[in-house]
């Protein structure tokens, strides 16, 4: 079921009434009923694929807790192997299948492996990393073991999270299923408010940007520099928009229900370094990945030398980019990322030196200005990667990046630019757009400056319910129809 | 009731009831613009409420909606015939809007409803705007629809006025006061679907080259089963033949994802089962199938396609309807 469809404004608060209606011994079976019925919406049968796994983490997680040395090493890989297996069928067999037919096609072999015909169930990378957080951590002793099914089905099919994350840890999560929670009118409000939020994200920007974006994507080929590039920018705002729209909305409906989430953004294009940019954006999957496979690596039993470092970076954030999709789109991305970072850490100490020197020279706030410009530029020409359908799609839009650009100074030639013919968007809806955008970045830089307190909490009743109902209409008013899919629920 | 249980209810009731006043503002001064999200809704609520008697009604979803040239078919039978179809129809809008009909009208003489087609055949996931239309039926007939199908769209679309107030702002700031609808040019439409990560084209590739088993080979599932069955009987106590037909693709697309051959037998035997006349015109010994000029997109038929296949039925049907009269 999609957030930003009318069924959810049905399901979301019948959800509620009945959880806090129900005495608390009866709200696991309600979630979970709910959580299965939102998940069916999508495709019935893969719900058992889920079942499927939540049995075998379960039971490996109580063997794992009991078991010494070599045996309980044995049950995490057999855990890894289960979780890491079904995603790699479901989601990567074609693509490696794919690519050993290929070399197999070089060498002039016989190749009789055929594609599978599956479907990816949605959100698997989403609920199978989450899966494996809760069996490597009782295997590190942080966490025990649930021996309660109902809790620990619970923790993987949560539905606010289930399809798109934010991906939690055991320790964050697992113990909220136990705890009994009362109706509390500010948990709710605050709640209320963070999805109201999301889906200013979601379907004022998100929706919008996608428009302009698959004009401009779309007809790639025959655009100039500034369309692409403005491509590009939008892109970013529909990615962030879709993508944390549905975290806010995760949060929010998580919170009215008494649970707590962990933010999964936090003012991401407003980062100064790549490395600032993946402590700000998708923080539950940057993080997953640092604590289960970067740390270990770089904190191997050798110890850290710089190539090792290297290395591990680029292992890292290629996995990130094959996390999102089984494509080589994606894969370049996060390479480009691996190559921004580790760029990154080998000159470290000279632009350190031309940073001090330009705050030496008092132009704090031009450098600052620029650091974050490139990391913003550097990202966006990543997420050409993202949303090109192939590397020669990718490959042509970015070489084209700098053509035209000597007419830029042309009235006219912007007025071509900003054009319905080519955003597929009418001069109001542009401007409401980029003014989205704006009110975006303004209340995002008020709450990272503790200014919305001030700004917003400390206002009189009829500021801030003028405030919700303005927002309210205006989504309402000018939100595109439809219920468009999140971006997310493909990985 | 916990006193914050007491304080929330109370505020969102004085919070909504404030903001169904200030939509109702925006309603008066929008209202006069609304309409639904095509004209071809109006026309068919049009022939519920009025009195509007057909002797041959065609109907199904967008594949009948775009390519029966239901004009075409009264000049031959020097009769009325009518296109009831809309997008994303499914047999129980169908037998719903039938029995909707049947209170209003005189019944016609037949009913051809598209078979084969997951849209006609299937429910929920390939319906589109089917609850535009059910919303308008009675409390009963929604509430048995909601029981076959848990479809909480129509829960909501009951709710959610504002819904349309939305549509008709739009109109409103285009100053577009007309209520006609014309078809999008479904041939130019290639956008990139982010559900898929994928442009459209390039996923029908894709689907061609690995789905063989999607969904839509079933035919017929079971609450579409029990649907027809119902609309059967409904059409055999009214007196009105009810023939099924399932109409062209293109040989290029959808015959290489789907069995069409085991779909055909799957409605062929139902149609025995329930004594129905059958006719499959989505066979490769179809000219229509093999000529690409005759569609706009990969599932439906252009005007020329339709003229073309619209003479195909009224071959078969001719034969019926002049026997009977």
């Amino acid at each position: 079921m999609l957030f930003n469809s009318l069924q959810f404004l049905v399901f979301f608060p019948t959800v509620v009434a009945l959880y806090y209606v129900l005495p608390h011994r009866f709200r696991w079976l309600l979630l979970l009923v709910a959580s299965s019925y939102f998940y069916m919406v999508f495709v019935p049968k893969y719900i058992l694929v889920i079942f499927a796994l939540i049995i075998v983490d379960y039971v490996l997680g109580i063997c794992i807790e009991n078991a010494q040395g070599s045996r309980k090493k044995l049950y995490l890989v057999g855990s890894i192997c289960a979780n890491l297996g079904v995603l790699f069928v479901f989601k990567y067999f074609n693509f490696f299948n794919d690519i050993f037919a290929g070399l197999a096609g070089l060498w002039h072999l016989n190749y009789p492996v055929s594609a599978l015909t599956l479907l990816l169930p949605l959100g698997l990378s989403f609920h199978v990393f989450q899966s494996l957080s809760y069996v490597i951590e009782v295997y590190r002793g942080k966490q025990k073991a649930e021996y309660d099914l109902r809790t620990y089905a619970q923790y993987v099919m949560f539905f606010p999270q289930l399809v798109a994350g934010p991906i939690e840890r055991p320790q964050h999560l697992l113990h909220q299923f136990k705890e009994l929670h009362s109706f509390n009118y500010g948990r709710a409000v605050s709640g209320l408010r963070i999805i109201l939020w999301g889906f200013f994200k979601k379907l004022i920007i998100a929706d919008t940007a996608a428009i302009g974006v698959n004009h401009i994507f779309n007809s790639a080929y025959q655009a100039e520099g500034l369309t692409l590039i403005l491509g590009a920018v939008l892109f970013a705002y529909q990615l962030y928009g879709d993508f944390s729209g549905y975290s806010d909305i995760a949060v929010g409906s998580a919170r009215i229900l008494g649970f707590d989430l962990i933010n999964n953004f936090n003012r991401p294009y407003a980062s100064h370094s790549i490395s600032e940019f993946w402590r700000k954006w998708h923080i539950s999957l940057s993080s997953w990945l640092r604590d289960y496979l970067y740390y270990p690596m770089v904190l191997g039993s050798k110890g850290i030398t710089r190539m090792r470092l290297y290395i591990s970076i680029m292992i890292t954030f290629v996995l990130i980019g094959l996390w999102h999709g089984a494509n080589w789109t994606y894969v370049l991305m996060g390479a480009l990322h691996g190559w921004y970072l580790v760029f990154g850490a080998a000159s470290r100490l000279w632009r350190d030196k031309v940073v001090n020197l330009l705050k030496s020279l008092k132009l704090s706030f031009l450098v600052s200005g620029v650091q974050v410009a490139t990391t913003f530029a550097l990202v966006s020409l990543g997420w050409i990667l993202f949303r090109s359908p192939t590397l020669n799609d990718a490959w042509y839009y970015i070489l084209h990046l700098g053509s035209g650009l000597s007419q830029i100074y042309k009235l006219s030639y912007l007025e071509s630019i900003f054009s319905e013919q080519t955003l597929g968007l009418t001069h109001v809806k542009i401007v409401l757009l980029l003014a989205s955008i704006a009110v975006l970045e303004l209340v995002q830089y008020a709450h990272a400056h503790n200014l919305l307190d001030k700004l917003f909490f400390q206002q009189p009743h009829w500021v801030r319910w003028g405030l919700y109902y303005a927002l309210m209409f205006f989504i309402i008013y000018f939100a595109n129809s439809g219920a468009q899919p999140f971006i997310y629920f493909q990985f | 009731m916990s006193p914050d249980l007491r304080k929330f209810i109370y505020t969102a009731l004085i919070f909504a009831g404030i903001f169904f006043i200030l939509d109702g503002l925006i309603g008066i001064q929008i209202k006069p613009y609304f309409m639904a999200s095509a004209g071809d809704y109006l026309n068919i609520y049009e022939s519920l409420t009025d009195k509007n008697d057909a002797d041959i009604i065609f109907i199904g979803n967008s594949h009948t909606e775009h390519g029966l040239d239901s004009s075409l078919i009264s000049e031959m039978c020097r009769c009325q015939a009518r296109n009831l179809s809309t997008s994303g129809g499914n047999i129980i809008s169908t037998y719903y809007f039938m029995r909707e009909y049947l209170e209003k009208n005189n019944p016609p003489k037949f009913l051809v409803l598209q078979a084969g087609d997951a849209g006609t055949t299937g429910f929920q996931q390939y319906g589109v705007h089917y609850f535009l239309l059910l919303h308008k039926l009675s409390g009963a007939d929604q509430l048995g629809y909601f029981m076959q199908t848990f479809d909480l769209n129509l829960v909501a679309k009951k709710l959610v006025k504002f819904y349309q107030y939305r549509l008709s702002l739009r109109r409103y700031l285009n100053k577009d006061l007309t209520f006609s609808y014309k078809a999008p040019d479904r041939a130019k439409i290639d956008t990139f679907d982010p559900l898929i990560g994928q442009m459209l084209s390039e996923r029908e590739k894709t689907l061609i080259s690995t789905e063989n088993s999607r969904s839509v080979e079933i035919p017929l599932d079971s609450a579409a089963l029990s649907y027809l069955a119902k609309l059967g009987s409904l059409m055999s106590n009214r007196g009105v033949k009810l023939i099924l037909v399932t109409p062209p693709e293109p040989l290029t697309w959808l015959h290489l994802v789907k069995s069409t051959t085991a779909i055909a037998e799957a409605v062929s035997k139902e149609a025995g089962v329930l004594g129905l006349l059958y006719y499959n015109f989505d066979t490769p010994s179809n000219p229509i199938v093999n000529q690409p000029s005759y569609f706009y997109d990969e599932q439906h038929l252009n005007s020329d396609g339709a003229h073309a296949y619209t003479l195909q039925v009224w071959d078969e049907l001719g034969k019926i309807y002049v026997g009977n009269n």
